[in-house]
């Protein structure tokens, strides 16, 4: 594996839910206020997925906040995302819901997925690498197994920790 | 003194920074750069340290040249370069990424990418002509003179080879020194292809930008 993908591999998480268009889904934003640190929630609809795989990949949440449509683009693999978590699987028959911008109130519904493709909550996963690897380029059988581990990119299904209602009040929403 | 390193161009990428921002980053390898030569006033009519980079068999070099490292106790390297006002470092020493760390501003001067023949829009951004509409000067360089002068003047942009030239990146920020994969990631992007030999040097510039 090349010095490239290293850095970049090095900066993934491990472990990042299956996102889908359509889906509700809290993400859990650090913010630095002064010297203090503390955690901000946004949830909304995944109304788009940016780049689908590596460290460039993104993805954008609509919500309403008093009234006003918001969006806001995540990149998966910030430092700056602390927690993603699918809250409801949307759906959907497109890509893009580029069209929820159009519509309100009850038109601007999505239909809850009642059997979500590939089963219920999942989570993509990665087994880390051994990062010592200047000696690796020499070791080519390990070196090849480890990419091929890489590639098939595991996926596991994993249960969520607890179910949240649907709609449930939002805690410490933005201020 | 002059701090330099001579380094291979393995591509670019991006890192996070804890802020969450993202910074282009070039990545540089630098396993193999040592200290060949020490040149002095007395010897050689000027100071300088000469690195080498790279690995060359021995039975593929000229045999001068292989004499020449095995003065120095090296084997023979690909690329010579030499550095003024570096001290005197010991002569078959290691160079490593070690001299610079994170937050350095630093020149890195490589041969550019070689575009071939190039037109005129490409190698000196002209505009081009209209596409459509039974248009024939797309890509045309235009008046080259008036016919009053009955000639064409010296210094007219025209087509012609572009890129392949030695180039200086100036005034960069190094990012990150990974001394145990001998990497020095520099933000934005330094001239040259993949693979290609640059040379890293503390900036001469720096705090005058």
């Amino acid at each position: 594996m090349n010095v490239i993908d290293l850095l970049k591999r090095e900066q993934e998480k491990s472990e990042i839910p299956v996102l889908r268009t359509g889906d509700t889904v809290r993400v859990h934003v650090k913010v630095i206020e002064g010297t203090r640190e503390r955690v901000q929630v946004f949830e909304g609809v995944i109304i788009a997925l940016g780049s689908r795989s590596g460290l460039g990949s993104s993805f954008t949440v609509r919500r309403l906040s008093h009234g006003v449509g918001v969006e806001r683009t995540f990149l998966i693999h910030s430092p700056r995302i602390d927690k993603i978590e699918v809250l409801r699987h949307g759906d959907v028959r497109r890509a893009k819901l580029f069209y929820l911008r159009d519509k309100v109130g009850k038109r601007a519904r999505i239909r809850e997925r009642r059997h979500p493709i590939g089963g219920t909550d999942m989570v993509m996963r990665r087994e880390d690498l051994p990062f010592d690897v200047p000696g690796a380029e020499e070791d080519v059988e390990d070196d090849t197994a480890v990419a091929e581990m890489l590639d098939n990119g595991e996926l596991q299904p994993v249960a969520h920790g607890e179910e949240v209602a649907v709609g449930a009040a939002e805690e410490s929403a933005d201020a | 003194m002059a701090k330099g390193i001579l380094a291979r161009k393995v591509g670019m990428t991006q890192l996070f920074t804890e802020t969450g921002t993202v910074v282009p980053v070039t990545v540089l390898e630098a396993d193999s750069c040592r200290v060949v030569q020490n040149k002095t006033v007395a010897v050689d009519g000027y100071d300088a340290t000469q690195l080498g980079f790279g690995e060359r068999l021995a039975r593929r070099t000229p045999k001068p040249m292989v004499g020449h490292f095995k003065r120095a106790g090296l084997e023979p390297q690909r690329t010579l370069v030499e550095l003024r006002d570096a001290g005197i470092p010991e002569v078959g020493s290691r160079v490593g990424v070690e001299i610079f760390a994170p937050g350095d501003i630093v020149d890195v001067t490589g041969t550019s990418q070689g575009k071939g023949f190039a037109g005129t829009v490409k190698r000196h951004n002209f505009s081009r002509g209209p596409v459509s509409h039974g248009s024939m000067n797309t890509r045309q360089p235009g008046s080259i003179g008036s016919v009053d002068a009955a000639r064409t003047f010296k210094g007219i942009k025209m087509s012609g080879h572009m890129g392949a030239v030695r180039r200086t990146a100036r005034h960069l920020k190094v990012v990150r020194v990974d001394t145990e994969r001998n990497l020095i990631l520099i933000k934005g992007a330094v001239p040259g292809a993949r693979n290609s030999v640059v040379m890293v040097r503390d900036s001469d510039r720096e705090g005058t930008l």
